[in-house]
């Protein structure tokens, strides 16, 4: 079992992962700006970000950035899961080291989960 | 000279100076005793009220009173020289201001011009009516010198006027910057103008070669080199100094107006005329120079105005884009910010949709699975349509920048083509991938992953069975994607409005649910903008085949 943490300012959305990721076998933990989600990345010190890229406070790709500053926490997979589907934005977060890039209206939340699972060891 | 000075100071000024100039005027040599053959009163009498002001005439008047009464008329007589003397300063001044910029003096020909009227013929005439009919009146000038009187005051005056008045306009600021390159040629001047003067008029360098009457020509070229190179101050001094060696030479009787055979007044005439020609002709010069270079000045002033107008202009313009570029980041922003915000619910309706079809969240039945199918090819259709939007809207602003730079065309189709595979596989579809690598193309290599997606997942979408083939290779200097699909082709009516903007939903019945009309669009756009080309044949039941050109590096 793995924890996942979701980092979504659009509860409706997070709701609909939490359905997707049930049964999957992982704990889905959330956080509603960067900052938040900065904080839980400290403090639980997830297994794998689901991480959206526009958010209050702290947008996506700061997060991704500061986060591969730590050393503690840059091995930590990140998913990038975004309504941004500009080549030059998946660009950007794969620049910033995250390990793959879902564009939300894409990809169908079992297909979030699959490659997920396939991050995971 | 100060503001501050008092209209007394300025009176007793005007008085003392007025006084000791008649005096020594009168002393040298006077027609009748009281007409003399510069004037110089007059001169300072006109500067004095245009400097200070009409409201000082009654120091004129006090002034000229006295020195007749001092020099023996009676109060009378001395009152109607004095009342003559004011008059023709006042009206002088009064004319001068109304019609000259006088107190630039001389610095405009015309101005010269209406000087040497007003002030020279016109207002010296009252003084020397007046003045020569008071002694008529008072007894001191027989009726047959009336017209001799008359001449004398007249000329003196004039003189007066044309010697005297510059030279005061001129030194009005007497501290003011005389330009410092000009210090050396001006010492020059000065130690050539009193040689040049002395040897003409007081015979210091005399050689009998020259006749006399040429010899006055010596003093042209000297007076021509102030009014060409040097400032009035200089200028005035020059014409006022040669004109005083003139009339000392001429009393002394060495000057070349002296001639054995000519009388005193016909001699003194001569000068006269002689010194005041020549001043209002340098005068003229003067101002002819100073016009001159003034309108030069002008020119560069105006030059250097609009120069700064045109500076201005620029940075206004360039502000004005800065706006208009921000207001099209602020509607870029707008299309992005609503992009994203349909995007958002649409994610959250199709992976509903999505999860519900799979039977995740439970089962659902066979022809609610159908219209659950149906629902989310459209969600997808729309999904689409608002990147499409977006692309576009980027596009046409300009707002998407090309990168040219080197990459290799055929390792980014088979990045593409893996991309796909999942859309491949579901669908059943075989791709057949032949390139020659590397093919080296100068594109931007995202924009060119746009392209090649699209045309790409077109033929996938429009691809029932069979098989898909994609050709990579140069050509000449370009390098070239072929990408032929067995799908359901494009009617001949069609073919040629494929690439324009919404031509299908405009004009196509929509068989496939995910086209919206603005993919092969934005694809010929990017392409455009990077000197590549698309071009397609294609075959209704057969199908199509796009062709996809780029430069090579």
């Amino acid at each position: 079992m793995a924890k996942i943490l979701i980092i979504e300012d659009d509860l409706p959305l997070i709701r609909m992962y939490q359905l997707a990721f049930k049964n999957s076998g992982h704990q889905l933990i959330e956080a509603v700006d960067g900052e938040e989600g900065l904080e839980k990345i400290k403090n639980e010190i997830p297994d794998l970000i689901l991480l959206d890229i526009v958010l209050p406070k702290k947008n996506g790709f700061e997060v991704l950035e500061q986060l591969k500053k730590d050393p503690k926490l840059s091995k930590i997979p990140v998913v990038c899961l975004s309504v941004l589907h500009q080549q030059e934005d998946i660009q950007k977060c794969k620049d910033l080291g995250a390990n793959d890039y879902c564009v939300k209206s894409d990809v169908t939340p079992e297909e979030v989960v699959s490659r997920v699972n396939a991050l995971l060891p | 000279m100060p503001i501050i000075v008092s209209y007394s100071l300025k009176f007793v000024i005007i008085l003392v100076a007025y006084f000791i100039t008649a005096k020594m005027g009168l002393s040298l040599d006077a027609v009748s005793g009281f007409a003399t053959l510069v004037w110089v009163p007059t001169g300072i009498s006109l500067a004095a009220l245009v400097l200070f002001g009409s409201k000082l005439w009654p120091a004129i008047f006090l002034a000229a009173a006295l020195v007749n009464l001092t020099t023996g008329a009676p109060i009378l007589v001395a009152l109607g020289i004095a009342i003559g003397n004011t008059l023709e300063a006042v009206v002088a001044a009064f004319l001068l201001t109304k019609f000259t910029k006088i107190l630039e003096f001389p610095s405009f020909s015309k101005d010269v011009f209406n000087f040497v009227v007003l002030a020279g013929f016109l207002s010296t005439a009252i003084s020397a009516t007046i003045g020569t009919t008071s002694l008529y009146l008072g007894g001191l000038s027989q009726p047959e010198n009336l017209i001799n009187t008359w001449t004398a005051w007249w000329i003196g005056d004039m003189l007066g006027n044309f010697i005297f008045f510059p030279l005061i306009i001129a030194w009005k600021n007497p501290f003011s910057r005389i330009d410092k390159k000009v210090n050396l040629e001006l010492m020059a001047f000065l130690v050539i103008i009193i040689i040049t003067n002395l040897s003409i008029f007081f015979k210091v360098l005399e050689d009998n070669r020259f006749l006399p009457p040429l010899r006055l020509y010596f003093i042209f070229p000297v007076l021509f080199w102030a009014a060409l190179r040097f400032e009035k101050r200089t200028v005035t001094t020059a014409i006022a100094f040669t004109s005083l060696v003139a009339i000392l030479s001429t009393i002394a009787g060495v000057s070349p107006f002296v001639t054995s055979g000519g009388t005193l007044s016909a001699n003194l005439l001569n000068m006269q005329t002689f010194i005041g020609i020549t001043s209002v002709m340098i005068l003229t010069l003067y101002a002819v120079v100073f016009e001159r270079e003034a309108v030069q000045r002008g020119l560069e002033n105006r030059v250097r105005e609009r120069t700064q107008d045109l500076e201005e202009e620029k940075t206004r313009a360039l502000r004005g884009e800065a706006k208009e570029k921000e207001l099209e980041i602020q509607e870029r922003d707008f299309v992005s910010v609503a992009s994203h915000q349909l995007l958002t619910p649409l994610a959250l309706v199709s992976g509903y949709i999505s999860m519900l079809v799979s039977g995740k969240l439970g089962s659902v039945d066979k022809e609610a699975k159908k219209y659950l199918e149906e629902s989310f090819h459209g969600t997808e259709r729309m999904s689409g349509l608002v990147k499409s939007l977006l692309t576009t809207s980027r596009i046409e602003s300009g707002y998407i920048k090309i990168e040219k730079l080197k990459f290799d065309l055929s390792k980014l189709m088979h990045d593409v083509a893996s991309d796909l595979n999942s859309k491949l596989e579901s669908k059943g579809l075989d791709l057949k991938l032949s390139a020659r690598t590397p093919i080296l193309v100068k594109a931007d290599q995202k924009q060119t992953r746009e392209v090649l997606t699209n045309i790409l997942d077109n033929a996938i979408k429009y691809t029932e069975k069979g098989s898909i083939s994609v050709t990579i290779s140069s050509k000449r200097k370009l390098g070239q994607v072929i990408v032929s699909d067995s799908g359901i082709g494009i009617s001949k009516e069609a073919l040629p409005h494929i690439f324009e903007k919404f031509f299908m939903s405009k004009n196509w019945v929509i068989k496939q649910s995910e086209s919206h009309g603005l993919g092969l669009y934005i694809s010929k756009l990017l392409l455009g903008m990077m000197g590549g080309t698309i071009r397609v044949e294609s075959s209704v039941g057969i199908g199509s085949t796009f062709t996809i050109t780029l430069p090579l590096a």
